[in-house]
């Protein structure tokens, strides 16, 4: 029987089958502002609540700023990181890259420093800005995705791109991951409404439905019984 | 409208004329009121506060009123007894608020006044997925609903649409 690791999004596990496959990785993508850290965070802080030990990777913000972003959640990440429990780190991706052409060891002492069950990588596309060339890109990622899987944990990474275009292109990212997770904020006339949509979930039976999504001031949620309309 | 309020017929439709729809309205707001029961009123056409005001003038009882509001402009304070939906564009928002209100607040009878004001802002395809899966949503949880629709808003094909998911159509468009 395949364990599972909640995701700590209300609404979503019973759409996957109890939550995520345990040490796969699942890439949660989505536009600007379609709460994608929201959602990494939220699945790290359900991780501490069950007394796991959670690492969040930053390409993009140094730590002070991603605590700062997600300040107004109630889930005292500082107290997380405190203890020890959290350990939210940047990097940038030139060193990661760097850490990649060696094995990738320092990220994988950390983990094992602090015995890590859930990781987020925050994000793929800073990462990938990296080589210009998509030959490259995609070796690059492979090597990433490879990395990630030998440290074995549950992993998130996010992906910026624009998940309503027409024209949306599978991404080559997209079929290294076992599971992805696409994070709508759809423009209607003048407003915006947010849902989610699993496009992939190797080793489970996944709803084929786009569901209504909210962020509110406790964090994300998944209404699996509504409709978007 | 018996057999409705005994909960043998849970859907209703009220088609109602648009010269008479106010003072029709105002009869089966009465009605509703009467019977007592915790009422989740969803007010397409006019704010939350102007129906509030009706219903106290008309001497019903506002407290078993919950209301769903896509008049007022979001960003208005929200009151206890209400959710501003903020826009009838916001259909999926709306579905939302109805599942809140039947769940949270305990209605037994949602009013829809009035469906036919959705077709201003969606096509009718959009509104009669829409109101199907309320429909649906309404009859999973035991919910009454009474749908008030004017025909000729834009497309009475819609009237007859929403009739089909009807239990019981009362017409005071005809005779």
């Amino acid at each position: 029987m395949v364990s599972r690791v909640p995701t700590g999004i209300p609404g979503l596990d019973e759409l996957i089958g109890g939550g995520l496959v345990q040490k796969s990785t699942t890439i949660v993508e989505g536009g600007p502002g379609s709460g994608k850290s929201i959602f990494c965070m939220q699945f790290l802080v359900a991780g501490l609540l069950q007394g796991e030990s959670c690492l969040f990777i930053s390409f993009e913000e140094t730590t002070e700023h991603v605590l700062q972003d997600l300040r107004d959640f109630p889930w005292d990440l500082q107290k997380s990181v405190d203890s020890g429990k959290l350990q939210v780190t940047y990097y940038t991706p030139e060193q990661v890259n760097q850490l990649l052409e060696t094995g990738g060891g320092l990220i994988h002492d950390q983990l094992e420093g602090m015995n890590a069950r859930r990781l987020v990588i925050d994000s793929l596309t800073a990462f990938s800005l990296l080589y210009p060339r998509e030959l490259e890109r995609r070796r690059a990622l492979f090597s990433l995705f490879e990395a990630v899987r030998r440290w074995g944990c549950t992993s998130l990474m996010t992906l910026e791109s624009d998940p309503e275009r027409e024209e949306r292109r599978a991404l080559s990212t997209e079929f290294e991951a076992d599971s992805v997770i696409l994070l709508y904020n759809q423009k209607r006339e003048h407003l915006r409404e947010r849902s989610l949509e699993v496009l992939k979930m190797r080793g489970s039976a996944h709803t084929n439905r786009i569901l209504p999504m909210k962020i509110t001031s406790s964090g994300i949620l998944v209404y699996p019984k509504e409709s978007v309309f | 409208m018996e057999d409705f309020w005994q909960g043998q017929v849970a859907i209703v439709l009220l088609v109602l004329p648009r010269e008479q729809y106010h003072e029709r309205l105002r009869d089966v707001v009465s009605a509703v009121a009467a019977r007592g029961e915790k009422v989740c009123y969803v007010t397409l056409n006019r704010s939350y506060a102007k129906v509030r005001e009706e219903i106290s003038a008309a001497g019903g009882a506002v407290g078993q009123f919950f209301f769903l509001d896509t008049a007022t402009p979001f960003g208005s304070r929200a009151p206890e007894d209400c959710i501003l939906v903020g826009d009838a564009h916001a259909l999926t928002e709306l579905g939302l608020a109805v599942t809140s209100a039947i769940e949270e607040r305990g209605c037994s009878i949602a009013l829809f006044d009035a469906v036919s004001t959705l077709q201003v802002y969606h096509p009718a395809n959009v509104v009669l997925m829409f109101v199907h899966a309320t429909i649906t949503k309404l009859r999973g949880h035991g919910t009454k609903g009474l749908l008030i629709m004017v025909p000729e808003q834009r497309d009475s094909s819609l009237v007859k649409d929403v009739a089909m998911f009807s239990d019981r159509v009362m017409d005071f468009t005809v005779g």
